[in-house]
C-alpha cells in the first residue's frame, strides 16, 4: 500500500494507455463470434450460427495454405534479418563518439520507417523496374537485368530486403538506447583484463544486449502473420502469387466480391490464436534456455 | 502539491484526449434520429384507381436519402450537396424534401455501417448482393403494390424491355427494390483504338484481320518506337480481344454439347493464348506487362508510346483520351475499330447483366410513394423530347448533377442508342431543338470540332467523329453480332464466395503462358486444377440457375 501511494503517479501515467486496450482490444474480443455465423450485416448477432464451416471453408480454398507457408516465409526472414541489420547498426553507430553525428545518422535510418508503403512502394517500382536504377547499375557491372518483382523466386527476398531497409531505424533506435544503459565501467575492466574490441563485443555487449534483443523477438513473433498487407498489396501482381501472395492478401480479393465479414473474421481469429501459441511458446522456450522472461 | 496537481492535471486530459479521439466509428455524421419531420402524408396507399401519381403532398413530406460522394460533379454556384436544382424542384413539384443522411466517399461501406446499426436512410442504391442481405435481414420494404399503383407507364415499359432484370429484385413473389437498369447494351462492347496521325502518315487501312492489327503494331514500332500493344497485370488487352479467335473468357457460355461453361477454360482460350505468347516473344506486348497496371499502360497513350489501344466500355476519349490530346495535341487522336477477326469468322461481343443496381426503401421509410414519385419525375425529365424543356434539362443534367440524385435515379435502357441516333442527326442537320438531354453532348462535340478543347474529346470520339466508337457499336448491335453471358442476374454461391480466387488460378496461368514460362498446353492442366478447386461446382450451379 505504501509503494501505491508512492508510485501513483506512475500508475496514473499507465492508465489511458491501459484504458485504450480495454476498450478497443478487450471489450471487442466477444466479436469473435462473428467467425462462427454466416454474417449479415443486416441480422447483426443474430445472424446464423454455422459452427467451424468458415474455416472449413477458408482451409478449402484453392491456394490459402500457400499463402500460409509464404506469409511465414517472409515474415521470418523479415524478422530476423531486421534483427541483425538493427543490433549491427545501432552497434556501429555506439562507436561513434559524437553525439550529433550519431543523432543525424540516427535520424535519418529512422525516416523511411514513416513513409507510407504506398509512397515507397511507388518509388520501388520505378527504381527496381526492367530498365530501372538497380538494374542499370547492374548493368555496368556487366549483370543481366534482374526481375525483382515479377520472379516468383526473388520476389520475396525483394520484399525482405525493402522493408526491413525500411524499418531498421526503429529497432536502431531501441538498440541504441540498451547500449547507452551498458555501464562502461564493464568495458573497462575487460580491456584491463586484455580483452580486445571483437572481444568486448562479443562478452560484453551482445551479453547484455541479449534481453532486449529477445523481448524484440518475442513482440515480433506475435506480428509473425502479418507479413506487411500494404508493402505486399502494393508490390505484387498474379505473376508472383505463388511466392508472394501472403494470407492477408489472399483474404483482401476474397473478399472483393462481398463484404466478407466472416471470412475476415475467421482468418484473424486464426491468426491471433497461433500468435497467441508463437509468443507463449516463446516465452517459456527463452525463460527455459536463456533464463529470460518477459511474463 | 504543484506536482501532484500537474500530475492529475495531465492525465486527466490524456485520459478525455484519447477516449475523444478514438471516436472514429462510422466516417460521416452519426444518423439522426428518425424523428425527420414526419407530418402525415395525404395520400391513402390503397384506394389505387384513381391516384394522381404526379399530385404534390399537401403537407410537406421528407426523405432521408444516402449517397455516393462524386467526383464528376461540378456544382453551379450557390448548389451543393444539400441545396441543388433537383432537391429544389423536388420541393416545388411534389412538396417532398430530401435530406441527406450521409455523403459517402464509401459508400457500399457506409450502406453496410448503417445495416449494422439500423439506421438505414429512407431510400438509398445499392447492388443486387446487398440487396439479398437487406431482404433476409427484413429491412426494407415489400413494394409490390407501391410500384404496381404509382409507377408511371414509362417506367413499367423500361422495365418491361426485359424482364429478367426486373426478376432479380423480386424475392418469393415480391418486389424488394427498383432495378436501376443501364443505358443500353450499345455502351458494352469493346473496341481497339488506333492513333489517327501515325495511321494516315503510314498509309495504312483499316484492320479486317488481327494479323492485320498485327502488321499495324509492328509498323508503328518500326517507325515511332516503344512496344505495339499494352496490356496489364489483370490482362485486360487479352480479355478484350480473344473474342478474335471466338473465345469469351470471364463470361459464361453455351458449349458445344449444350451445357453452360466457363468462357474462360474453352478450346478456343487456347489458340488466343498462343497467338499472346507469340506476340510477346515478338516484343509487341508490353515486356513488363505483368506488373504494369492500368495507369502504367494508359501512361504510355499519353507520353506517345504506343499506337494501339485496346478499350473497354469507359471509352478510350474520356481516360486516357483527354491527357493524350492535352500532352501530344489533337492530332493524336485515337479512333475506334471493332475488334478484328483472327479466324474469319464474326466476332461477336460479350455483354454482360445489363443492371447497375437496385432503388431500395427502407422498411421504416414512412412515405415510401413518394419514392415512386420521384423516380417518375427522374425519369420524365430524362427523356422528354419538349424543347420548353429545355433549359430545365440543361441544368438538371449538366456538370454530372444527376448523380446527386444517386438514390433515386434508373436508366432508360435504349437512352444512349437514342442519344447516338438523335446527335448524329442533330450534326447533319443543326437542328437541335429535340435534343433533351442530349444537348449538352452536342454542345461538347461540336466545340472540339471547332476549338479541339481537350475536355471535350471524350464525347466527341465516342459520338461525334466519323469513326466514333457508337458508330462501331450501333452497327454490332444493328447487327445483332453480341454474345450475352449466360449468367444473366446475380452470382451464384461459390461464385460470390470464390469467384475471384479461382479467377486467380486462371490469370496466373496464362500470365505463365503468355510470357513463356509454360508452354500453351499447360491450359490443360490449369483447366483441370480450376475446375476441382471448385470451377466445377460452380458450373454445376449456373447450369442449375441459368440453364434450361
Amino acid at each position: 500500500m505504501i509503494k501505491l501511494k508512492k508510485q501513483w503517479r506512475y500508475h496514473a501515467m499507465l492508465l489511458p494507455g491501459i484504458i485504450f486496450t480495454f476498450v478497443f482490444c478487450y471489450i471487442p474480443l466477444y466479436g469473435v463470434i462473428i467467425a462462427f455465423q454466416k454474417y449479415n450485416p443486416g441480422l447483426g448477432f443474430r445472424s446464423p450460427w454455422v459452427g467451424l464451416s468458415n474455416f472449413k471453408f477458408i482451409f478449402s480454398q484453392p491456394n490459402f495454405v500457400r499463402t500460409i507457408w509464404n506469409t511465414f516465409y517472409i515474415s521470418v526472414f523479415k524478422i530476423i534479418g531486421g534483427i541483425i541489420v538493427s543490433v549491427v547498426f545501432a552497434l556501429l553507430l555506439n562507436e561513434i563518439s559524437s553525439n550529433k553525428t550519431k543523432r543525424i545518422f540516427q535520424t535519418f535510418v529512422y525516416i523511411p520507417n514513416f513513409l507510407s508503403w504506398v509512397i515507397v512502394a511507388g518509388i520501388m517500382i520505378d527504381i527496381l523496374a526492367r530498365d530501372g536504377i538497380v538494374n542499370q547499375a547492374l548493368g555496368v557491372l556487366g549483370i543481366a537485368p534482374i526481375s525483382f518483382l515479377s520472379n516468383s523466386t526473388i520476389f520475396p527476398w525483394t520484399m525482405i530486403i525493402t522493408d526491413i531497409w525500411k524499418g531498421f531505424g526503429f529497432g536502431t533506435v531501441v538498440y541504441l538506447a540498451a547500449l547507452t544503459g551498458i555501464d562502461p565501467v564493464l568495458y573497462e575492466s575487460a580491456m584491463i583484463d586484455g580483452a580486445q574490441r571483437w572481444k568486448q563485443i562479443r562478452y560484453i555487449t551482445l551479453l547484455l544486449l541479449m534481453p532486449t534483443i529477445i523481448l524484440m523477438l518475442v513482440l515480433s513473433l506475435g506480428n509473425v502473420f502479418n507479413a506487411g498487407f500494404d508493402q505486399i498489396y502494393n508490390l505484387y501482381s498474379p505473376i508472383v502469387y505463388e511466392t508472394g501472395d501472403i494470407i492477408d492478401t489472399y483474404v483482401y480479393r476474397l473478399g472483393i466480391e462481398q463484404a466478407q465479414y466472416s471470412v475476415g473474421a475467421t482468418v484473424g481469429l486464426f491468426k491471433s490464436v497461433v500468435s497467441f501459441v508463437l509468443i507463449a511458446g516463446s516465452n517459456f522456450l527463452a525463460n527455459r534456455f536463456a533464463g529470460y522472461r518477459i511474463f | 502539491m504543484k506536482k501532484k496537481f500537474m500530475v492529475l492535471f495531465i492525465v486527466c486530459v490524456m485520459t478525455i484526449g484519447v477516449v475523444a479521439c478514438s471516436r472514429n466509428g462510422g466516417d460521416s455524421s452519426s444518423p439522426s434520429s428518425d424523428a425527420s419531420q414526419k407530418t402525415s402524408s395525404v395520400e391513402s396507399t390503397a384506394s389505387s384507381e384513381l391516384v394522381d401519381i404526379w399530385a404534390p403532398y399537401n403537407d410537406a413530406v421528407t426523405l432521408t436519402v444516402g449517397i455516393p460522394q462524386n467526383a464528376g460533379i461540378t456544382f453551379p454556384e450557390g448548389q451543393d450537396y444539400d441545396k441543388n436544382i433537383w432537391y429544389t424542384m423536388f420541393k416545388d413539384e411534389f412538396n417532398i424534401q430530401l435530406e441527406n443522411l450521409w455523403v459517402s466517399a464509401n459508400h457500399s461501406t457506409q450502406v453496410n455501417l448503417a445495416m449494422a446499426s439500423d439506421s438505414l436512410p429512407d431510400v438509398f442504391s445499392t447492388d443486387g448482393a446487398t440487396l439479398e442481405l437487406l431482404v433476409a435481414g427484413g429491412l426494407v420494404a415489400d413494394i409490390t403494390e407501391i410500384y404496381d399503383t404509382y409507377a408511371s407507364e414509362q417506367i413499367k415499359s423500361f422495365q418491361e424491355m426485359d424482364d429478367t432484370i426486373f426478376q432479380t429484385a423480386v424475392y418469393d413473389g415480391k418486389l424488394y427494390g427498383i432495378p436501376k437498369l443501364s443505358c443500353g447494351l450499345i455502351d458494352q462492347p469493346n473496341h481497339v483504338w488506333i492513333r489517327k496521325d501515325w495511321k494516315e502518315s503510314l498509309n495504312l487501312s483499316d484492320p479486317e484481320t488481327i494479323d492485320d492489327l498485327i502488321n499495324i503494331a509492328k509498323l508503328f514500332m518500326e517507325e515511332y518506337g516503344g512496344y505495339g500493344i499494352g496490356e496489364t497485370q489483370d490482362l485486360y488487352t487479352f480479355n478484350i480481344l480473344a473474342p478474335a479467335w471466338g473465345a469469351y473468357p470471364k463470361i459464361w457460355v453455351e458449349t458445344a454439347d449444350g451445357t453452360l461453361g466457363y468462357g474462360s477454360i474453352q478450346p478456343e482460350m487456347k489458340e488466343a493464348l498462343a497467338a499472346f505468347a507469340q506476340w510477346y516473344k515478338d516484343g509487341i506486348l508490353d515486356p513488363d506487362f505483368a506488373i504494369s497496371n492500368m495507369a502504367k499502360m494508359f501512361e504510355a497513350n499519353i507520353n506517345g508510346e504506343i499506337g494501339i489501344q485496346p478499350h473497354g466500355r469507359g471509352g478510350w476519349g474520356y481516360y486516357p483520351g483527354v491527357d493524350v490530346v492535352s500532352n501530344l495535341g489533337e492530332e493524336a487522336i485515337f479512333q475506334a475499330y471493332g475488334i478484328p477477326s483472327a479466324n474469319g469468322e464474326t466476332v461477336k461481343a460479350p455483354v454482360n447483366f445489363a443492371n447497375n443496381g437496385y432503388i431500395v426503401i427502407s422498411k421504416n421509410c414512412k412515405n415510401p410513394e413518394a419514392v415512386i414519385k420521384l423516380v417518375n419525375y427522374y425519369i420524365k425529365m430524362l427523356t422528354t423530347k419538349d424543347p420548353a424543356d429545355a433549359e430545365l434539362i440543361l441544368e438538371l443534367f449538366s456538370n454530372g448533377l444527376p448523380n446527386i440524385v444517386h438514390s433515386i435515379y434508373m436508366d432508360n435502357p435504349v437512352s444512349d442508342y437514342n442519344q447516338y441516333v438523335d446527335i448524329s442527326a442533330a450534326l447533319e442537320s443543326g437542328d437541335t431543338s429535340t435534343l433533351g438531354t442530349s444537348l449538352s453532348k452536342y454542345n461538347d462535340i461540336v466545340d472540339y470540332m471547332t476549338n479541339a478543347t481537350p475536355k471535350a474529346v471524350g464525347n466527341y470520339l465516342q459520338q461525334g467523329d466519323l469513326k466514333s466508337a457508337y458508330s462501331v457499336s450501333k452497327k454490332i448491335l444493328d447487327d445483332n453480332n453480341i454474345i450475352k453471358n449466360e449468367m444473366w442476374g446475380l452470382p451464384t454461391e461459390t461464385i460470390a464466395n470464390s469467384g475471384s480466387t479461382l479467377d486467380d488460378i486462371l490469370i496466373q496461368g496464362f500470365t505463365q503462358i503468355i510470357v513463356g514460362d509454360q508452354p500453351v498446353d499447360y491450359f490443360d492442366i490449369l483447366i483441370e486444377s480450376w475446375k476441382s478447386a471448385g470451377g466445377d461446382q460452380a458450373t454445376a450451379e449456373i447450369n442449375e440457375t441459368y440453364g434450361n
